[in-house]
């Protein structure tokens, strides 16, 4: 953590940046997002293994956009988060600085780029075995107990959208569910309402997801959302070979083709 | 009481599927009656939300078809779409909703016998398995409940 500080303060004491996103104390034993502009400020900024949060999501808040260049603390999941934000054209290079951190909370130092696809694909995948269990207990059950499955397990969701809005990839001006002419997706928080919102958020991040799991942690109900995206990665890097938050460069499955994509489905 | 009657809805291209059914009919093949033609430009230009609606206000089954690989109006349409189908057919399948009642084909603007053939054997396919209950009720059921 020592480490980290210091980076971050001569950082800022040097102008390279002016905005540095970390944590620092909250409540009880819990921490928070921070945002720090002084160097003296720093001494407030904490890494510990509670900081497990994306905040890469701040990349695309008005905080973020104001500042000329930031640089940010980056657990393996923001490192991932902000590799993919670059490929889809959302924050440039020269801007942001990344304290890279393991998650076994070891600093790697400054990142750039390339340095950072290497260090995110040393980094183990966010999927944890109990998610993987969950998948494939779903997989094995017969097509209405899977139907019902979902009805169920969404029919808690109050539509509070703390899944999006805790998304680093979620940063449409616009979301679809916003959309009310045509209304794609009802309003009410009602069972059909629900399955058809949790269904298309999964398709908009289909080959896009890092997995960082942090719908589910932002979950008020705990609705495991985010199987729905690790089954579709999984999918997706099996099917396409592709995966995402691993190149700064990068276009996602779902926005190109090959001519010898699997047909047999197709009559 | 009458036999189960499927409805079937049609999500086809402009350029091909839908000059293909058009070629059905001008050829006076007989073909029946339960499917609903919607017209798109494109394949690609099919929203995957537009099935789960179809399944919403009451369809039991589904065709999405358009032009052959490489036949493509718009060069790459449907190559587009095709990776999207295979997605969203595996995240139907992981939910639950039965992919058996949606139906995916080329079908191009010379194929009008195909298509009589297509919609034939999903209308005889979906009077198998029965309306789709389960949709229907959860997308008509009372909000409260």
């Amino acid at each position: 953590m020592e480490e980290i500080k210091k980076i971050a303060k001569e950082l800022l004491a040097e102008n390279k940046v002016q905005l540095i996103v970390g944590f620092e104390k909250g409540s009880a034993n819990k921490v928070r997002p921070a945002f720090f502009t002084k160097p003296e400020e720093i001494d407030q900024l904490i890494y510990n293994e509670y900081c497990i949060h994306n905040i890469a999501l701040y990349l695309k808040k008005d905080i973020c956009q104001k500042a000329n260049n930031l640089a940010i603390i980056a657990n393996p999941n923001v490192v991932r988060s902000i590799l993919q934000l670059a490929s889809e054209n959302q924050i440039a290079e020269e801007k942001i600085k990344i304290i890279g951190i393991s998650f076994e909370g070891k600093c790697v130092g400054l990142l750039d780029f390339k340095a950072a696809e290497e260090f995110s694909k040393t980094q183990p995948k966010g999927i944890k075995p109990e998610d993987k269990a969950l998948i494939e207990k779903i997989q094995a059950m017969p097509l209405e107990e899977r139907f019902n499955y979902w009805v169920e397990a969404f029919s808690p969701c109050i539509k509070c959208y703390a899944c999006r809005a805790s998304c680093p990839m979620c940063y449409c001006g616009k979301c679809n569910v916003e959309t009310n002419n045509p209304q794609w997706i009802p309003v009410a928080p009602h069972k059909y309402g629900n399955l058809e919102w949790h269904m298309m958020r999964a398709m908009h991040l289909a080959g896009r997801c890092i997995n960082c799991g942090e719908c589910n942690r932002s979950c008020p109900v705990n609705i495991p959302l985010n199987i729905l995206s690790y089954m579709l990665s999984d999918f997706i890097l099996d099917e396409f070979d592709s995966e995402a938050g691993m190149n700064a460069v990068f276009t996602p499955a779902l926005s190109v083709y090959t001519s010898v994509d699997k047909e047999n489905f197709i009559k | 009481m009458s036999e189960f009657e499927p409805k079937i809805v049609a999500f086809v291209c402009n350029w091909c599927t839908y000059a293909g059914a058009d070629l059905t009919g001008t050829s006076r093949i007989k073909y029946s009656a339960n499917v609903r033609i919607v017209r798109f430009p494109c394949t690609g230009r099919i929203d995957y939300m537009l099935l789960t609606k179809a399944f919403a206000s009451g369809a039991d089954g589904i065709i999405v078809s358009g032009c052959h690989p490489n036949d493509c109006h718009y060069t790459s349409g449907n190559f587009y779409a095709r990776r999207r189908w295979m997605v969203f057919k595996k995240i139907c399948d992981f939910m639950g909703i039965d992919t058996r009642r949606i139906v995916f084909s080329w079908v191009s603007a010379a194929e009008g016998g195909k298509w009589a053939e297509i919609v034939n054997s999903t209308n005889e396919e979906i009077k198998k398995l029965g309306p789709y209950e389960s949709y229907h009720k959860l997308s008509t059921q009372d909000i409260l409940a």
